[in-house]
């Protein structure tokens, strides 16, 4: 009996043993996991309009160029001006040698004068070549009326040989008739007269028709267009260029060969050397202060949604930042990127410095948006943690739970989420240290 | 030469009745991967039949590790199973032993119908009570709470048979004697009863030990609250990827019913031996 006790009582400080380990070991167990359990913690949705920040960077360029011409084949004596260099309006650009100025005036005004003479000319050998024509006309009209005359008498006079000759072979064809077998010659005679006449009166009536004929082509002839002779007008339109030129000369002639700049702006081009004759093209380009300056960028196609012309954009530089208006968008031609332009009010920023455009866009206003950390993706599926009060084995815990849902739209820090699925008491893991699955139990953070 | 050949069969018999927990054993070191291996038949995944090792080619004490230092799960099932069966012996012994001392040592009227009552109780499986069980600890609004496993486990009339046999066996006359120099019946049962039943007494709360460590059945029907499920318990909730965190929670499981037996294992054989005699 003493020795079933003592079995006993070591087994049962063996079981006491035990749970001493396992008192020890729970509370190891209950330390680890304070460690293991994922630490979240939690958001509730809320609605709020989601906010696309789209920035770009780029350079401030000019707006408008102009450019700036003088005469050509001018000597140019010296330069004032270096590209790049701003100027204002009246300020000397270039001085242009004098005396080419005036050999160019003096040219000028020769090649003027020399057209002008040839014009005077023109117009007098014009002048005289319509009178000649108007005689030509009215002596061929004249002939004519005379011929007509002429031939109407020879016909009238034939005329009345015919019928003279007629009347006679008449009367003796008469008298024949009467005195049977007599005046058979003279008949015939008679009859060879008539014919003869007739012929006569037939010849001149022709003849007269082909002289009327050849008198009415004089008249025509007469009346025919001189070829047309538009040297006058031509040299007249050459006169007025020159005219022109020589205008401009003068001018510059009056400035004393200093060529100004014609508006406030900065010098982007100079086409000319001292020493070389001024070209036909412009020899300077320079920008236009009044058109102002624009911002020149570019953007992903992804943030072009969110632009439109029009839009209310913050430029930044380093020295300031201005609020302007989205003026254009266009696809680039790689098709990757949108250039999209701002017009920028004259003197605010300076030429050629890089410039931040941002712009913060706003979408409708979500009942349910959550940050968009709290959203996970897996096979093309969309879903979010929720957090639950669950019993479980260690009594109620706080269990992530998977929750399948429907984006309805996002940004880099929200996210829009149908608000069927969940409402506004859901508590939705934002963030968590450690990667947590559905049905893991997990920690709220301290304060949450 | 006989006795070789009976030690041999009875070697090979004792094996085949320890190989579940070798196995057990064997599966608390192995590797998820190899025990997936193993059972792969069993679970659909392979051809041909389970197989088992029994000793692990890549042993690990990975299982044991995260057992004991990340699965407060465990413990907290733990407790509760302790909880419950320190509540059951400990309301046995004030109720239970009482109750066997009055059936053995008094006499009165209908003393053999209720004899008969509490065998008929004990042959009566849970399945049958369990209904009856249900509607009382809702009526007491007691279920979901420990007390539901607790308060019929108290009353099992399984422990009262034991200790009833062993009170019977005390013979009469030294109770005679114990009244003849003046002994109060509560003296003779706390001075006499108790230390000569103390086998009976002690086989009795083994076997009810055992009984509640390994009770399923209670837990289920009677707890919703998981926070106060038992250990035997634990297994179900065990995913299919985690065999060998399951396999070595079973062999932990295992430590404390082998304990508590090998403490009682002398007064348990002389309990079952008690119970087995004819009245």
């Amino acid at each position: 009996m003493k020795q079933k006790g003592q079995k006993a009582a070591f087994w049962l400080k063996g079981f006491v043993w035990l749970l001493v380990v396992m008192f020890l070991f729970t509370v190891a167990s209950r330390a680890a996991d304070t460690f293991t359990v994922a630490k979240v913690s939690v958001v509730s949705p809320l609605a709020r309009k989601l906010q696309y920040r789209v920035s770009a960077e780029g350079r401030i360029e000019k707006n408008r160029e102009i450019s700036i011409l003088t005469c050509p084949d001018l000597l140019v004596k010296s330069i004032q001006v270096n590209e790049g260099q701003r100027v204002k309006k009246g300020e000397v650009l270039a001085k242009l040698d004098k005396s080419s100025l005036k050999e160019q005036i003096a040219k000028i005004q020769d090649e003027k004068r020399t057209l002008e003479l040839e014009n005077a000319a023109s117009e007098a050998n014009k002048r005289q070549e319509q009178k000649k024509r108007q005689q030509e006309i009215f002596r061929a009209r004249k002939d004519y009326e005379e011929l007509k005359k002429k031939n109407e008498k020879a016909l009238a006079r034939a005329k009345k040989e015919l019928d003279k000759a007629k009347e006679k072979l008449r009367k003796v064809k008469k008298e024949k008739k009467n005195e049977t077998g007599k005046g058979e010659d003279l008949v015939k005679e008679l009859q060879a007269l008539a014919e003869e006449k007739r012929k006569a009166y037939q010849e001149r009536k022709e003849s007269g028709k082909a002289e009327e004929k050849a008198a009415n082509r004089a008249i025509e002839d007469a009346m025919t267009d001189v070829p047309a002779d538009n040297s006058a007008a031509i040299h007249q339109i050459t006169i007025k260029n020159l005219n022109k030129e020589l205008q401009k000369l003068q001018t510059v002639q009056k400035q004393n060969g200093k060529i100004l700049a014609p508006k406030d702006g900065v010098i982007t081009g100079i086409f000319v050397n001292v020493g070389q004759r001024t070209p036909d093209s412009g020899i300077f380009n320079m920008t236009d202060d009044s058109a102002g300056l624009k911002f020149v960028g570019q953007l992903t196609l992804e943030d072009a949604k969110y632009v439109s012309t029009g839009d209310l954009v913050t430029l930044h530089t380093t020295e300031r930042e201005e609020e302007v208006s989205v003026t254009s968008l266009e696809i680039d031609e790689s098709q990757e990127f949108m250039k999209i332009t701002a017009l920028l009010p004259a003197k605010s920023f300076s030429l050629g410095e890089t410039a931040l455009l941002q712009i913060v866009q706003e979408s409708e206003s979500y009942p349910c948006t959550v940050p968009a950390t709290a959203v996970y993706q897996d096979n093309n599926k969309a879903y979010v943690y929720l957090v639950q009060k669950e019993d479980t084995i260690l009594g109620k815990q706080e269990v992530a739970r998977k929750m399948e849902i429907k984006v309805l739209e996002k940004n880099g820090t929200y996210a829009a989420l149908d608000p069927d699925v969940l409402d506004s008491e859901s508590r939705i893991v934002a963030e968590s240290d450690r990667f947590v699955e559905s049905g893991d139990r997990v920690r709220l953070k301290e304060g949450e | 030469m006989k006795k070789v050949i009976r030690y041999v069969i009875l070697f090979s018999f004792a094996l085949l009745e320890i190989s579940p927990v070798l196995f057990l054993l064997a599966g608390t070191f192995m590797g998820n991967q190899e025990i997936v291996e193993c059972v792969a038949p069993v679970l659909k995944k392979g051809d041909g039949y389970a197989s088992w090792k029994l000793f692990p080619v890549f042993p690990t004490m990975k299982n044991i590790v995260e057992l004991l230092l990340d699965s407060p799960e465990f413990f907290q099932m733990f407790w509760n199973s302790v909880k419950i069966a320190g509540g059951i012996l400990a309301g046995q012994l004030i109720f239970g032993m009482p109750a066997a001392w009055g059936l053995a040592r008094y006499s009165f009227t209908g003393k053999k119908i209720i004899y008969m009552l509490y065998i008929i109780m004990m042959m009566m499986p849970f399945q049958v009570t369990m209904l009856s069980e249900y509607l009382v600890l809702d009526r007491l609004e007691l279920l979901d709470t420990s007390s539901a496993i607790i308060l019929p486990g108290i009353f099992s009339t399984f422990s009262v048979f034991i200790m009833y046999r062993f009170f019977c066996g005390i013979p009469e006359s030294i109770l005679e004697a114990a009244r003849i120099d003046g002994a109060g019946e509560f003296q003779i049962f706390f001075r006499l009863g108790i230390p000569l039943g103390a086998a009976g007494i002690i086989s009795a709360m083994v076997l009810s030990f055992l009984e509640c460590w390994s009770m399923m059945e209670q837990s289920m029907t009677f707890l919703e609250t998981k926070s106060l499920w038992p250990l035997s318990l634990f297994l179900p909730e065990i995913e299919d990827g985690n065999a060998g965190l399951s396999l070595c929670a079973s062999f932990a499981a295992l430590l404390p019913a082998v304990i508590v037996f090998l403490s009682g294992q002398d007064y348990l054989e002389q309990g079952i031996a008690s119970a087995a005699v004819k009245e």
